[in-house]
């Protein structure tokens, strides 16, 4: 009796975090995510020393040379080592990737969570500016935003997640209506909870799954984003290598020589699935219905 | 409800005209010159500049944007195409039909097997299922769409020859392009049904109505399915408008004269008529479909109908 | 809910209907031309695009035309020359076009003034006026003539009668009438362009048909298909039989094989590098720095990377193709690889730790060119930043000093070499005064101005330019690419135009 209000209190303690975090760790496949996940990362930190071969150098005689055992993906399109790079590009993938992701996925949370919870003119306001914000076509929005803020990293960023921003903070405001008037969060009100509390802490846990699910499924259509930015002077300009740039110059002899698409391509299906099953994991051992 | 619906048209206005002075904004900074592109490579720049001077393009932005308001909002004319010179409504026209094919048939598709797939996948969680599902879902997000639109073609239209490998013409040339289209639709959806399905049947009520000997059947299609609706019915939505932005991909690899190319053809030559045209149309277009997905929400959750509607009374209340 | 899907479903079966009636039954006679773009527009008077280059000798007829490289009469009959700058152009008697109106000066005069009045032919500025002088005579008067211009003013502006063009609804864009022996038929916007012979041909003396005019097929179909994979799997299934666009690397895949030909064209077309000379900039007043960097660069190289060996390098900033290039200079030594003399010229320069910025339009030859030019520039330890852009901010960017150091360009005439060195060179092209790379020198115009002048273009004139380029090195030509065009054997004989497209009507069968 003694113990059992004990642990009670010592998970009081802990903080939603942290028991997120203990339940997350019981998820095998949650764990074979982020296990592949901070490997890729760790890949993508060490590469100057796994590379066999400088990812810049060109051997011309060996062009859309095969698999071998000096080159293990083949060679590409200027007979550079295609192995190399791949986890060289794993570095700018990467970053772009997970970081226009996370960036979208933080401002449609924010603004998801207020046009959920405080509907009237907020949501009214901010949805109608979504809607014209969605109307743009993206390219043009890079361009836009090449044009008026230049090039550069960060700007790349602005441009991958802008696009995203519309579609999370709709998921998010759809699944807050739904609990928005249920009891518990009327009841979180009535006991005089702060908004912030009342939205961080009861309404976000209960309504954050299907965004889990859309931005962990969308990291891989960020990253073939990332290679079309590069024709309007934003993202990544070669030789630096990065995946989906790899795919789209492969893409003109994807028939006589796939391996070039190939590799890319699984390197992007990796990280896709990783992060799915984080995610699985995450959502789940965020469900307060699963608590204890 | 009506009340809700004609508020939302209302502003409808404002969304309208504040899109099209962003996208007029956008091509004014965008750097670029749409009379280089119609003169093309043997002009040299003092010609550029005189054909610049005749369009109108020197002239204030302010000038260029009130005669563009004005004439979309009060005559109703897009204009003509800089390179065309054709009316830019007849093009949008011409090339809406395919993309409203392709949209529908697309749309259909991931409604229809998408769904069942993540109902599948959350009732049989963990199983065999469940993993099938979810590693098909898996591909479909991950395999990029040129990439099976070509390995189609090459088995249906090059080595078995069923299907031909591009233009349009009668369903069989619709077959390969919605398939290749629909394929990140399905997975997304089949991974968002099977996330509120999973959400759904760990509720209270799912076990009460369990508990109360209904038939695993009418607990999942009754009870279940329309509680985990609404993300669904986002995604749906969203995938819809996305959709009849056409998918350029998909178009340039079927040789498909839909929205998305002529959108993107339009964006490379700086054929601002047509692009601002495009995105004002794509924009109605959004917003509708946004309202509907509103409108669905709350025939789906009265919850929403009622929040919808509280705000109204509650006005009433004040007044 | 279920009542929006079925009204979805309905509109998809009507629209799939709809579309199923415009299938077009297979004609014996008839042959299938793949292209990359759409023409858009396929009326007379609109400017040049990448879809329309295909279709405009099947589509229009032009007082002459070019075979080989010299000028041939198509509805001129004679062209006399009256004074330094008026010429008279006389038609034949006998032109109708296909609806049956008869073709008379007044409907050149007609053509021209509606061309130059567009803006869209932006060689037309040359003409000062055109006059019907008699029922069959027009005389043009002309502001300035440069080398070959004559030439190439008479074959810009597509002839159409008057009265077929103001019968037309909208301004024939998407059905002219014209003299051509091919009309549209059928014109799907973005699909496909459907021609047929309609046997009513004006010319009927087989002589006097120009290469362009030719019509040895019924049925032209010009189809649209911008993926380049799928331009290689539409020939391969034979659903096309012969595009100029099917890329190098597939064009292998076609040689040797039972019902297809591969013939090579050689294109007009020269890749060129230069050097951004405004004040102030990296290369300025540095001909060493610049003569470094050319012999830094292998073309050979560039050749079997970047063109998979369909290309070779060039002597001069611009190619063979053309009949005023200079035999002489094939003997000449034109900055052959040698890194010695790089590292040397470049030590001459003082110039070091040097970051240069790149320009070239984005695409796979290029990207490829410039990711080259950028391993091959790293052995003089020069960095480069390779700065690739769609051809629309390359076009801006080209105009502005800080944003490139090298840039990629192309040059490309449809008259002659001295027109590639005019578009180039000329200062008085550009509004910032300079030529192509803000070059300020004023022995390089009065050369260029010799040499492309009518009077004095020759071999001397031309030579002197080339050499004086050559000297200062401002900018150099890299590779000229050969094209290699894979057909069915439905074809028997290739036949293109000088702008390297497909003419359909004057291939064999």
């Amino acid at each position: 009796m003694r113990k059992q209000a004990d642990v009670t209190a010592r998970r009081r303690k802990e903080g939603q975090f942290t028991q997120v975090l203990r339940r997350l760790s019981k998820n095998t496949s949650a764990m074979i995510g982020l296990v592949l996940i901070l490997l890729l990362i760790l890949i993508a930190v060490f590469a100057p020393w796994i590379t066999p071969y400088d990812y810049t150098k060109m051997d011309i005689k060996a062009k859309y040379a095969g698999s071998s055992l000096q080159h293990l993906f083949g060679c590409d399109e200027l007979g550079r080592d295609i192995f190399s790079r791949c986890i060289y590009g794993a570095r700018a993938s990467l970053s772009l990737g997970l970081l226009a992701s996370l960036v979208s996925t933080l401002v449609g949370l924010v603004l998801g969570s207020l046009v959920g919870y405080f509907g009237g003119w907020v949501d009214t306001v901010i949805m109608r500016l979504l809607d014209i914000l969605q109307a743009i076509p993206g390219m043009l929005l890079s361009i836009a935003i090449s044009a008026a803020l230049g090039s550069g990293f960060s700007n790349t960023i602005i441009a991958l997640s802008i696009g995203g921003i519309p579609m999370t903070v709709r998921l998010l405001r759809g699944s807050i209506l739904t609990v928005r008037k249920q009891e518990y969060i009327e009841a979180a009100e009535k006991i005089n909870c702060s908004k912030f509390r009342v939205i961080t802490a009861h309404i976000l846990p209960n309504s954050i799954a299907p965004l889990i699910v859309s931005v962990t499924m969308g990291i891989g259509n960020t990253i073939l984003q990332a290679a079309s930015l590069s024709y309007i002077g934003l993202g990544v300009q070669p030789p630096t290598p990065e995946w989906g740039a790899m795919l789209s110059a492969g893409k003109g002899v994807v028939m006589k020589y796939p391996h070039l698409c190939l590799f890319p391509g699984l390197c992007i299906m990796i990280v896709v699935l990783s992060f799915n099953m984080l995610g699985d994991g995450l959502r789940d051992a965020m469900d307060p219905k699963l608590k204890n | 409800m009506g009340r809700y619906i004609l508020k939302r048209l209302l502003w409808m206005i404002p969304v309208m005209l504040g899109i099209a002075i962003l996208i007029f904004s956008i091509t004014y900074i965008c750097p670029g010159d749409p009379a280089a592109s119609m003169l093309g490579v043997g002009a040299t720049q003092v010609q550029i500049e005189a054909k610049r001077e005749e369009m109108g393009l020197n002239d204030p932005y302010i000038v260029r944007l009130g005669n563009y308001l004005s004439d979309v909002f009060l005559h109703f004319d897009l204009g003509d195409s800089y390179m065309y010179g054709t009316p830019v409504i007849d093009g949008l026209m011409e090339r809406m039909q395919y993309t409203l094919v392709i949209a529908v048939i697309c749309m259909l598709l991931q409604i229809f097997i998408g769904t069942p797939l993540g109902i599948v996948a959350a009732t049989h969680r963990n199983g065999l299922a469940d993993r099938i599902c979810m590693f098909i879902a898996m591909l479909g997000v991950s395999i990029p769409a040129f990439w099976l639109a070509l390995m189609m073609v090459v088995l249906f239209s090059v080595n078995l020859g069923w299907l031909p490998a591009y233009g349009i013409g009668g369903l069989e040339y619709y077959i390969m392009p919605c398939l290749a289209n629909c394929l990140a639709g399905v997975a997304s959806q089949a991974r968002q049904t099977r996330s509120s399905m999973l959400e759904v049947l760990r509720s209270d009520y799912i076990t009460t109505a369990k508990a109360k000997g209904l038939s695993n059947r009418t607990v999942l299609l009754r009870h279940a399915l329309p509680n985990a609706l609404i993300p669904i019915i986002t995604i749906v939505g969203n995938g819809m408008g996305m959709m009849l932005g056409g998918t350029v991909v998909i178009e340039n690899v079927f040789s498909i004269p839909g929205i998305g190319s002529y959108m993107t053809t339009a964006i490379n030559c700086r054929d601002y008529p047509i692009v601002m045209g495009g995105v004002l149309l794509l924009g109605l277009i959004f917003s509708l479909i946004m309202l509907l997905v509103d409108i669905v929400y709350a025939f789906v959750d009265p919850r929403i109908k009622a929040q919808y509607e509280g705000k109204k009374r509650r006005k009433k209340a004040n007044a | 809910m279920k009542k929006i899907i079925s009204l979805l479903l309905c509109l998809s079966m009507i629209a799939g209907c709809v579309c199923g009636m415009t299938i077009a039954s297979a004609e014996a006679d008839k042959v299938v031309v793949g292209i990359t773009n759409d023409p858009g527009n396929i009326g007379p008077f609109q400017g040049m695009s990448a879809g329309r280059i295909g279709i405009l000798f099947t589509t229009y007829e032009f007082l002459v035309t070019k075979v080989n490289g010299v000028r041939v009469n198509c509805l001129a009959k004679e062209i006399t020359q009256v004074d330094d700058l008026v010429y008279d152009v006389e038609i034949y008697d006998y032109i109708y076009d296909q609806a049956g109106n008869h073709l008379t000066a007044s409907d050149v005069v007609f053509s021209y003034k509606s061309g130059m009045a567009s803006g869209n032919l932006p060689k037309l500025g040359n003409i000062a006026d055109v006059v019907a002088k008699s029922d069959y005579v027009v005389e043009f008067s002309f502001s300035q003539l440069s080398a070959g211009d004559l030439d190439a003013l008479l074959m810009e502006c597509p002839i159409v009668t008057q009265a077929a063009y103001e019968a037309s609804p909208d301004a024939m864009a998407t059905d002219p009438v014209t003299t051509s022996a091919y009309q549209v038929v059928e014109y799907v916007s973005g699909s496909k362009i459907v021609m047929k012979d309609t046997g009513k041909y004006w010319q009927t003396d087989e002589s006097l048909i120009p290469e362009t005019s030719r019509h040895n097929i019924e049925n032209i179909e010009f189809d649209i298909i911008p993926d380049t994979a799928q331009l290689t799997n539409a020939l391969k299934t034979r659903a096309i039989d012969v595009s100029v666009w099917v890329s190098a690397t597939d064009i292998d895949s076609f040689k040797g094989v039972e019902g297809f030909t591969v013939s090579q064209m050689e294109e007009n077309l020269t890749e060129l590098l230069v050097f951004n000379c405004a004040e102030g900039s990296v290369f300025a007043d540095k001909p060493e720095l610049r003569k470094a960097i050319a012999y830094a660069v292998d073309s050979e190289l560039l050749a079997e990377g970047a063109y998979n060996g369909d290309a070779r390098p060039v002597k001069t900033y611009g190619n063979t193709k053309y009949a005023d290039y200079v035999e002489k200079w094939n003997d000449e030594e034109y900055f052959e690889y040698d890194l010695e003399k790089a590292k040397e010229l470049y030590a001459a320069s003082g110039a070091s730790n040097l970051n240069l910025k790149l320009m070239y339009v984005t695409g796979d030859e290029n990207a490829m060119m410039a990711t080259i030019i950028q391993a091959e520039l790293a052995e003089l330890g020069i960095n480069v930043e390779l700065c690739g852009y769609d051809s629309q901010l390359y076009n801006q960017y080209k105009y502005e000093p800080d944003q490139w150091d090298l840039m990629l360009d192309e040059g490309a005439s449809s008259t002659n070499l001295a027109n590639v060195y005019k578009l180039g060179w000329d200062r008085t092209g550009y509004v910032h005064g300079g030529a192509v790379n803000f070059v300020k020198d004023d022995t390089l115009q009065s050369l260029l101005e010799e040499a492309m002048t009518e009077a004095t273009h020759s071999d001397e004139t031309m030579d002197a330019f080339h050499q004086y380029l050559k000297e200062q090195c401002y900018g150099i030509g890299l590779v000229q690419k050969l094209s290699n065009v894979a057909h069915t054997d439905t074809i028997t004989k290739m036949t293109t135009c000088f702008r390297g497209q497909v003419l359909p009507g004057a291939c064999e069968y």
